[in-house]
């Protein structure tokens, strides 16, 4: 990433509970460099759709905080929600388009909605994604009509017209062909490398952390398991590839991190006294 | 930011999105000018199927205005009313029935009353009418202006009897339309008021709230119009999997629950103006029914468009509408599929609006039944769009049962309800949108 290494986001102890006893996200802390691709990987149930909505504000956390910098000033999810939000998008995992307007129009209305270009900017800017995400010669179909992978590629283009620096990407390629999953995954590397976005994804995919990824998260119950380099992690749990790590984490087989299992597993008052006897 | 500029795209998306659904289409466009027209298609069928509902039957008639030696007024109306029942040239619906003005002659009017109330005798002495003392009196008075009240006579109808009292008093109405009742240039039944009594002992100020079948009309079809819309722009973002990316945009909720409302609020205005169109069409296919007599369906059952007429429709269509569009934002916002919106819709709005509805068609004034405890059916939003037309539409039929004690005064108040109630609705609406739930 060269030596200009800007801290884009940072995450303090970020926390959210639904209700009294589900704890989704538990002092949650990680710090994104800019222009870096970082992959977060956990379970189903793990916590990675939370964080990602505590981050662009569908939903306030139960405490902590996090704050993401555009150009030197650091805004706060707590108080900066909307100008963070001009400058991050979203690709949720359950996105849909709206199927009884064409690709370009999908595109164009959330253009317009972002606000900060004008019509003539947005027109320009729809026909650039058509082209990079391969719509071209559809543009004007009524998206109703368009394969699962189409209706992605038209999603993925939605979420990149306002051009921002940090994009959130909630497993982006679920549910789309091989050829669709490829375009998808081009185009995340040309945001990445060409373009230096920040794009935090999560995803099942371990062969797409491997190929596009900068830095990878394990999330488990909520908690931050472990966080480095595919590489890093392999040697640091001694496992052969990124899957036998994740599995060890989520499992508790084979888990040498004891820094994370005193974490995970902090005694209560009864296996306290059990221990004691 | 420019926040007029997102919150009109969003209204932009939400009726190019509104155009391209067909069931919302419908509902704003054609189903006001099909319900109209049915309605008159359907009067028009009856006005041709009946030539007189009250052939072989008894009207029995007291006249406490006769002069008994000197001519009076009551005495000219019964007259005219036997003449009408034999002389078939006249073409009234009372031709063929038997006026009968002696059989409870020596009855007082509680007598009378009370038999009405008698299950039992019920039955035996209705249809009723009755001239009260004072008639002659009254009218003179009355055409005088030296007293606002205007004359009335009382008619008593047997329960359930729509069509044959419907037509009894188009029949009376048909008399009194003719001089010596219409010296003073007035239209028929709006100064001599017809007391129609449908339930013994219900009496009531006029002959309908919410002129008969309008009122229910507007009533069902403002309420149901935007069930549509309301499910689809809300549960069905939900059901879609669009909500989440919206609300992830640089737009609060608020604007986006904005946006959504003033699409709504235009297609409403469409609707009313769909309305205005049909109730022109209604005319026009009540005209068809004109055999070119005197009296006939079309004689019975048309309304004159007037430019007033016109507005007063429109906006109540526009007021009961956005009123429903208002609570229907709650319940969708509630739900996380079109079929369950649309479901709790009907569930939580048809019993209300049936309920005014079907109160505008048969009973008189909430503020006049059941003692004054109807005015409690004010609770229910339509009833007050069904107020705005039937007061402003016929504002001397209702002047003297005015709540506030004129009919401009009563005007602005259902309208001023309607507005709270909207921003009510609207407010609630806003507090469930933000809830975090939304998104699960």
């Amino acid at each position: 990433m060269g030596d200009n290494i800007v801290e884009m986001l940072q995450i303090n102890n970020l926390t959210k509970k639904f209700g009294k006893r589900n704890i989704a996200l538990d002092n949650f802390s990680l710090n994104i460099n800019k222009g870096e691709v970082f992959g977060l990987l956990g379970p189903n149930g793990a916590g990675k759709t939370t964080l990602i909505r505590l981050l662009i504000g569908l939903i306030k956390p139960t405490s902590g905080t996090a704050k993401i910098s555009y150009n030197g000033e650091y805004y706060d999810i707590h108080k900066d929600i909307m100008k963070i939000r001009e400058r991050a998008s979203l690709l949720p995992q359950e996105a849909e388009v709206y199927e009884n307007l064409t690709a370009k129009e999908n595109i164009l209305y959330y253009g317009q909605i972002y606000g900060n270009m004008t019509n003539t900017e947005v027109q320009a800017r729809t026909e650039e994604l058509i082209d990079m995400i391969g719509l071209r010669g559809r543009e004007n179909d009524v998206t109703k009509e368009f394969s699962g992978g189409m209706k992605r590629k038209v999603l993925v283009a939605r979420a990149l017209v306002m051009d921002p620096d940090l994009v959130f990407l909630d497993e982006p390629t679920t549910g789309i062909d091989i050829l669709g999953a490829r375009t998808v995954r081009n185009v995340i590397k040309k945001l990445s490398k060409e373009l230096h976005k920040t794009i935090i994804l999560t995803t099942h995919d371990l062969s797409e952390v491997g190929e596009l990824c900068d830095r990878v998260g394990i999330l488990v119950k909520g908690k931050l398991a472990a966080v480095g380099t595919p590489d890093e992690l392999e040697e640091k749990f001694q496992k052969a590839g990124l899957e036998d790590v994740f599995i060890g984490l989520t499992t508790g087989e084979g888990v040498i991190e004891e820094e994370f299992l005193a974490k995970a597993k902090k005694p209560t008052l009864f296996s306290r006294i059990l221990k004691r006897r | 930011m420019n926040v007029l500029k997102q919150t009109f795209s969003l209204v932009k998306q939400e009726l190019r999105s509104a155009s391209r659904t067909r069931y919302i289409v419908i509902s704003f466009v054609f189903m006001p000018l099909l319900m109209w027209g049915l309605q008159g298609g359907l009067q028009m069928l009856v006005g041709f199927s009946l030539t007189s509902s009250q052939a072989g039957e008894t009207i029995y008639v007291v006249n406490f205005d006769a002069g008994n030696g000197t001519y009076t007024l009551g005495d000219d109306f019964v007259a005219d009313l036997k003449e009408a029942s034999l002389n078939e040239t006249k073409e009234s619906f009372l031709f063929g029935s038997t006026i009968n003005d002696t059989r409870y002659s020596d009855y007082t009017y509680s007598q009378l009353i009370d038999l009405t109330k008698d299950p039992e005798q019920a039955s035996n002495v209705m249809p009723l009418i009755i001239i009260p003392l004072d008639f002659t009196v009254v009218f003179d008075s009355f055409v005088n202006l030296t007293i606002s009240a205007p004359p009335r006579v009382e008619l008593y109808t047997l329960p359930g009897g729509i069509l044959g009292s419907e037509l009894l008093q188009a029949g009376i109405g048909m008399i009194l339309a003719d001089e010596p009742y219409t010296r003073v240039d007035i239209k028929k039944l709006s100064y001599l008021q017809a007391n129609t009594v449908t339930f013994p002992g219900e009496e009531s100020a006029a002959s309908g709230f919410g002129v008969g079948f309008i009122g229910f009309i507007s009533v069902i079809i403002a309420v149901m119009a935007p069930a549509p819309f309301v499910s689809t722009s809300f549960a069905g973002e939900r059901e879609k999997k669009t909500m989440e990316s919206l609300l992830a945009l640089p737009i609060s909720r608020f604007n986006i629950l904005l946006g959504k409302l003033l699409a709504g609020m235009v297609l409403v205005s469409i609707f009313a103006v769909m309305n205005m169109v049909g109730l022109l069409g209604f005319s026009f296919v009540i005209s068809l029914a004109d055999t070119g007599s005197e009296f006939n369906a079309a004689e019975m059952y048309a309304i004159d468009p007037t430019v007033i007429m016109l507005f007063l429709i429109g906006l109540t269509m526009f007021l009961s509408a956005f009123v429903s569009i208002g609570i229907g934002i709650s319940i969708a916002s509630l739900t996380k599929d079109v079929r369950s919106a649309e479901s709790l819709y009907s569930m939580v709005m048809l019993l209300p609006s049936m309920i005014v509805g079907m109160s505008s068609m048969f009973g008189s004034l909430p503020e006049e039944s059941f003692g004054g405890a109807g005015i409690v059916l004010y609770l229910i939003p339509w009833s007050h769009a069904i107020a705005i037309l039937s007061k402003g539409l016929y504002p001397q039929t209702y002047a003297s049962s005015a709540i506030t004690g004129s009919i401009p005064g009563d005007l602005l108040l259902h309208l001023g309800y309607l507005v709270v109630i909207i921003l009510i609705a609207l407010f609630i609406a806003s507090r469930v949108f933000e809830r975090e739930g939304i998104l699960t």
